[in-house]
């Protein structure tokens, strides 16, 4: 149990990353419409954000540096103040999806609206972050996520024709009504759904707020190894789900009721209130993760002291940069804008911001001064080379691609 | 004078002709022996180190002041060397190659040989972040960049 708890941190990073507000309502939108013809770009993601999260779990185990302290170390004041503003606008985005999609999970449970339960949501978030320590905060949020496993029970529910989803799947076959340009456009947006560089400082945040040592690096592994898997298995499950109900029935996804709408059908309302906590779950971790990292890359960046082992007061700034965040969220979903709609947006430039975070990364592991013998090796050197290139195709092809196809509709 | 008046500061040589622009500034640190486990070895950092930076909780030799060695002149003003400059590492392939090809032709040179540091006239002096010229003096030498 003790070993599975020192999972925690992995779990939460990814059920909080891979299967927050923004990839449930991407995975469910691509299900409907595609069937499982991009569950690979799912894969993709998965390896990719397994390598490059245990990459800077690993820089942060052995030099005790988080991932943007060494962005900006590595890419001066410039490039990584670039890095910077995208990191963090897009930190806003997910983080206003965030408190928006708990907001709605907590309307579908209570039917009461969604504008009531935003200040709410915020206020609670604010409240752990301000005074939950962090281990507390990682175990429960990490494995009331797990609770989203309910879209797996209901794929099995529904009984579908296993034999036709993985035709969908290999060799990928979009449908023929769908246009070329929304297939690509959408592969891009689930790679950045599930390769969102707030993981990545999160997680090597995470690794210094549990003072993980070189001796840790096996936690590592097996953080990385247990949650990200799990999270692209629970994407491909409601992607499924949606494929098998949403894509016959021609329904579009474009609420989060119809996102648990297969689940309903499966199981009933005993699977959809589990869902329905899982969802709040999910996206109340994630809100934390943004949050938080949205504090941290600030804090990184300008050499603030940063960090929930410190008390609030010891850093001030810290817990300022996260308030200020939980407000703007909180108003700009108070405009009534569609939390559904900001995610999209939001995965989308994740895309675009993917290359400067994840080539600092690759340069310092490489780096015998920082990492002593615990270097990459030739095998995850050449693997990561093989995704730099993955990574800065999806950069340069998300802004074209979603001007060509209006946002993939 | 802060580091970032230098940076991308023009270089002449002592005849005048244009050497490039000044890309970083290397500085030697003085190591200082510390008990074993450097500082803060043993502290809880919950406890006594709260105010003390992350950097004293890494395995890393103490340092103590800092002196000026001397500018790195880039013809071609090629930014950072992205830590390539300390090792000889290649890999990731192909990050090192391309660092180092832009930074062919880096040299060092010491800061004694920095003859005067004065007001750019090419450059606007109404502007804020107006960058001063730097002139060499005769003799001065091109020293290697790397430290590998």
């Amino acid at each position: 149990m003790k070993k599975l708890l020192a999972a925690a941190l992995g779990i939460l990073t990814a059920i909080g990353g891979f299967v927050d507000i923004g990839d449930l309502v991407t995975n469910a939108v691509v299900g409907s419409r595609f069937g499982m013809s991009l569950a690979w770009v799912v894969v993709l993601g998965v390896v990719g954000i397994v390598l490059f999260a245990s990459m800077s779990g690993r820089v942060a185990a052995v030099s005790g540096r988080a991932t943007f302290e060494i962005i900006r170390e590595r890419l001066g004041p410039r490039a990584a103040g670039a890095n910077l503003l995208a990191s963090f606008a897009i930190n806003l985005l997910t983080l206003t999806a965030e408190v928006g999609g708990i907001a709605l999970a907590l309307h579908l449970a209570s039917s009461v609206e969604p504008r009531l339960w935003i200040p709410v949501a915020a206020l609670a978030v604010w409240l752990v972050l301000w005074r939950v320590k962090f281990q507390v905060m990682e175990n429960v949020a990490g494995l009331m996520g797990l609770l989203l496993v309910g879209f797996a029970i209901a794929l099995f529910q529904l009984g579908p024709d296993w034999g036709e989803l993985l035709r969908q799947a290999v060799p990928p076959s979009p449908p023929g009504t769908e246009h070329p340009a929304s297939y690509w456009y959408y592969a891009v947006a689930l790679f950045g759904a599930a390769m969102t560089p707030y993981e990545v400082f999160f997680f090597s945040s995470g690794a210094v707020e549990e003072r993980w040592t070189a001796k840790d690096l096996g936690t590592n592994r097996l953080n990385v190894l247990l949650g990200f898997p799990l999270g692209g298995l629970l994407s491909l499950a409601i992607a499924a789900c949606a494929a098998v109900v949403l894509l016959p029935a021609g329904i579009e996804v474009s609420s989060l009721s119809q996102i648990v709408l297969p689940v309903a059908q499966a199981g009933g309302v005993l699977l959809l209130a589990v869902v329905v906590l899982g969802i709040v779950a999910a996206t109340f971790g994630a809100a934390l993760e943004t949050a938080l990292s949205s504090g941290y890359t600030l804090a990184q960046y300008l050499g603030w002291s940063w960090g929930k082992f410190r008390r609030p007061a010891r850093a001030a700034r810290f817990h300022l940069t996260m308030i200020v965040a939980l407000l703007l969220a909180a108003g700009i979903l108070m405009t009534s804008v569609d939390p559904v709609a900001v995610t999209e947006m939001s995965v989308v430039f994740s895309a675009v911001a993917l290359p400067l975070t994840y080539v600092p990364i690759l340069v310092v592991a490489n780096d015998p001064g920082y990492m002593g013998e615990h270097v990459n090796g030739r095998v995850v050197n050449a693997l990561g080379t093989v995704y730099l290139v993955i990574v800065v195709v999806a950069a340069v092809a998300a802004i074209p691609l979603m001007i060509a196809t209006g946002a993939g509709s | 004078m802060n580091v970032g008046d230098l940076l991308d500061a023009r270089v002449l040589g002592p005849d005048g002709a244009a050497l490039g622009v000044v890309v970083d500034v290397r500085l030697a640190l003085e190591v200082v022996d510390e008990p074993e486990g450097g500082p803060g070895a043993g502290e809880d950092r919950e406890e006594a180190g709260h105010d003390a930076p992350l950097s004293a909780h890494a395995r890393r030799d103490a340092v103590g002041g800092a002196r000026l060695v001397g500018l790195l002149v880039g013809p071609r003003g090629a930014g950072s060397f992205h830590g390539y400059e300390r090792t000889d590492v290649r890999s990731p392939w192909p990050i090192p190659q391309l660092v180092r090809r832009r930074h062919r032709g880096t040299f060092l040179v010491r800061w004694e040989d920095v003859a005067s540091v004065e007001a750019d006239p090419a450059a606007d002096p109404s502007a804020d972040d107006a960058k001063p010229r730097l002139r060499l003096a005769p003799g001065y030498d091109e020293l290697p960049a790397g430290l590998g």
